[in-house]
Formats: C-alpha cells, structure tokens, sequence
C-alpha cells in the first residue's frame, strides 16, 4: 500500500510541478489578494496589524477553493480518475495523494509569502511563527474540505459557485479556532488549547474524508 | 416496514395517513395555541416574550430531527441505493431548511427583549446558521444535476459529512460558555420547565412534527409521480 501511495504521490507531483503556469497564477493571486485588503483597509500599519489574521486566512482560503478543481478536474476530464481506479488504486490513496500533493505545492510558496506578508501587516516575529504554525496545522483539514467540494463541483457544469457554497459552512470551524489561536495568544493568554482543537479536527475530517472521498470519487467516474 | 419502501404502497398508505395527520395537526396546533396563550403564565424574568419559546423550541428541535431523518436516508441510499430513501431525503431538506430558519428568526426575535441584541456569535446560533447552510447545499447540490439520481446521490454524501454538525449543535451550549441556555429538557434528568409551560410546549411540538409529516408527505407524492413521468416521457422517447 505504501508502494502504491508513493506511485501516486510521484504521478501527482509531476502533474503539478509540469503546470509552473498554475502555480504561478495561484501565487499571484494570494498576493494580489492581499494587496487589494490592505489598500482597501488603508495603509496604517497599525491598522492593518489588527486585520491582517482575517485577511491572510480569508485570502488563504479563496486560494484553496479556487486551485482546488484544477487538481481534480483534469483528471477527471482525461479520464485519468477512471484509469487509475480500473488499475487498483483505492479511491482513499487517490484522494489521500491529491490531498498531500496539494499541500506540499500550495504550503511552500506560502512559507515564502508569509514572511513578505509579516513586513505588509508589521507582524512580529513571534505572531508570524504562530501564524505559520497555525496554517500549517488548520491547511490539511482545509485542503480535504476543498478537495472534496471540488470531486462535487466538477460534476456540475452549469454551477460553479456550488463548490463555494460546499465548502464555506465547513471552513468555519477551523476558521473560528485558526483565528482566535492567535488572538489568544497576541492577549497573552493560552494558545494550545486551540492548537489542539485544530489538531482534533483534522483527526475528524480526515476519517470522514476518506470515506466520503471514495463514495465521491466513485459517483464521479460512473 | 420494508414493505412501505416500494413506493407504490408508500403512495396507498400515505393516502391513508396524510388526511389523519393534517386533521390532528390542525387540532393539536390550536389546542397548543390555547394553553400557549391562556394557560400558560407569563416568565417571572421574560414576562410575555417568553411565548415566543412555543414556536422557537420545536422550530429547532425539528431541525435537527430533520437532518438526523435525511442522514439516515441517506445511509440507507448510499448501502442499499434506494430510490425512496432519495426521496424521502430531497423531500425533507426544503421543509428542514425552513424550519432552521425560523428557529433562526424566532430567536433573533426572542434574543432582542431578553439579550438585548438581535444577533450574537454564539456557538449555539453559529452551528444552528452552519445547519442551515448545509441544508442550502444540500438542496442546491440534489437540483444542479441534469440526472436527479446523480444530485440524489451526491447530496446523501454531502449530508452524511455533515453530520459532524449535528452533535456540535446539541452539545455547543455545554462545551462552551455561550448566552444561549442550555437545555431545559433531557432525557437524562428531570425537566427543569414548569409543567404549565411543558405542556403546551410538548403539544406544539407534536403539532409542528405532523404538519412536517404532512408537507413531507405531500412532497413524497409529487417526487413520485415526477419521477413517473420522467420514465413515462423516457420510454415514450
């Protein structure tokens, strides 16, 4: 199985590596993103210090939303999904594998973004490492939420914003705890009990993800 | 049991119950209009506002039932591909939307006098507006399909996810320190609502829950013959 998961691991990092355009565009997009916040908001520092969490996460959770089709859709359209189920694969590694790659390629350009974002907002430099820690424990649970909307939306042509009205009811959890970690902790007060509700709710979606992913996937390909 | 899941004897029984649940529900919502009104004294704190609880407990209460009833037809349509179960489950998601908005509403309503604010972000009314969201989807997911089988199926999965919502609801105003009550009515222990305010509570509800059934019902019936039609023109073709 390990075997098997590292295969589709390694089929779906070429996929998205080979599409650098992709990339490129989600980049640009958060950054845009956050640029029109703070010209929106206006440009005193000290304003935007008390905005930019929301701001970084709504940003952050647009992106994931938006990129999230591109990871299924191809395969979806070339048959690949098909193929790969008829080749054995189980439908939890296909997800689990799409999931992880997704999260290996979206994280990393964020890891260089939030520094630049933490001279925009005058974030210091010990928020700036909770906010790190934070995205990266709350990013998989969202991850899996906007794989699973999109294996919904691709099967809809007339409807895109479904996959928006999908996804939106079940980010707010893991938005109210990502938030008020670090407004907890910028109060001084105790932040890991929410660092540990982000983490029991990964421990939740993922169980539950599998198994709707494999009862999605398969409604796709039928 | 199993034999009202062919949908053809559902659409003879339902004949038979809908005209029994319509009349009871018509008498038990005016006799639970009697004792809300005449016979049940006004809060010693809320003073009259406190009848808006008649209409907002079973609001809520139903819209959990709802969703809990949709899971489980979604359960048994995801197993054993059940037509009914699909049924029974696009018919339910309509009438458990508008009842966690009037829940909603009602207690947008009743929190203004006793609150003083409209609106709070509570985890109690956070979770019941999440409900109310996943029932929007819900809906739109089960019509965005060309097949209705296809919206059918991929809408019992979304409402299986979303169950993880149900427990949070019960249980918020416990987990959390939140201005919403907690529950004065447990299964567990002895009510904490004075009988002369149960009572009518306990009549509307069950008021409320038939005319569900009802409106249910009647959305089975027409789901039904929709779908007969669609084989009828399908053949027809």
């Amino acid at each position: 199985m390990c075997f098997e998961f590292y295969k589709l691991l390694r089929r779906e990092m070429r996929i998205s590596l080979s599409s650098f355009i992709g990339l490129l565009t989600y980049s640009t997009f958060f950054f845009l993103a956050i640029l029109i916040f703070v010209f929106s908001v206006g440009s005193n520092l000290e304003r935007l210090n008390d905005f930019y969490l929301p701001i970084i996460w709504v940003v952050s959770l647009f992106s994931l939303i938006l990129i999230s089709e591109s990871f299924v859709l191809h395969d979806h359209l070339d048959g690949g999904l098909k193929e790969l189920q008829f080749l054995g694969f189980s439908e939890e590694l296909i997800l689990m594998s799409k999931a992880l790659t997704m999260w290996i390629i979206l994280m990393i350009p964020n890891l260089i973004f939030f520094p630049i974002c933490s001279i925009l907002f005058s974030i210091n430099l010990e928020n700036l490492i909770k906010l790190i820690l934070n995205i990266l424990i709350a990013s998989p649970t969202l991850i899996l939420i906007s794989l699973l909307s999109a294996f919904f939306s691709i099967q809809v042509k007339r409807n895109k914003l479904l996959q928006f009205v999908i996804a939106m009811p079940f980010y707010i959890p893991v938005i109210i705890f990502a938030t008020s970690t670090n407004k907890i902790s910028i109060m001084g007060g105790m932040q890991n009990n929410n660092f540990f509700i982000l983490t029991g709710i990964f421990f939740i979606t993922l169980p539950l993800s599998l198994l709707a992913g494999k009862l999605i996937i398969k409604e796709t390909n039928n | 049991m199993f034999s009202l899941a062919n949908p053809y004897k559902f659409q003879k029984k339902s004949e038979m119950i809908l005209p029994l649940c319509i009349t009871f529900m018509f008498v038990l919502f005016f006799l639970g209009l009697f004792f809300c009104f005449f016979r049940s004294p006004p809060d010693y704190l809320q003073g009259e506002t406190v009848r808006i609880m008649y209409i907002h407990v079973p609001c809520a209460w139903l819209s959990l039932m709802i969703y809990g009833l949709m899971a489980v037809c979604s359960f048994v349509s995801i197993i054993f591909r059940h037509t009914l179960a699909d049924i029974i489950s696009r018919s339910c998601a309509p009438v458990g939307a508008c009842f966690t908005l009037s829940a909603l509403i009602t207690g947008s309503i009743w929190g203004k006098p006793t609150w003083g604010t409209w609106w709070v972000w509570d985890a109690r009314l956070t979770s019941e507006l999440v409900l109310f969201f996943i029932y929007i989807g819900h809906i739109l997911i089960s019509n965005a399909f060309d097949d209705r089988r296809k919206g059918d199926r991929n809408a019992s999965i979304l409402t299986l996810i979303g169950i993880v919502n149900l427990p949070i609801i019960k249980w918020s105003v416990d987990w959390w320190n939140t201005l919403h009550q907690p529950a004065s009515i447990s299964k567990f222990s002895s009510p904490s609502i004075d009988s002369s305010m149960l009572i009518p509570l306990l009549i509307m509800t069950v008021s409320f829950f038939l005319f569900f059934i009802s409106v249910v019902l009647l959305r089975i019936r027409s789901e039904i013959i929709i779908r007969k039609i669609e084989v009828f023109k399908f053949n027809k073709s």
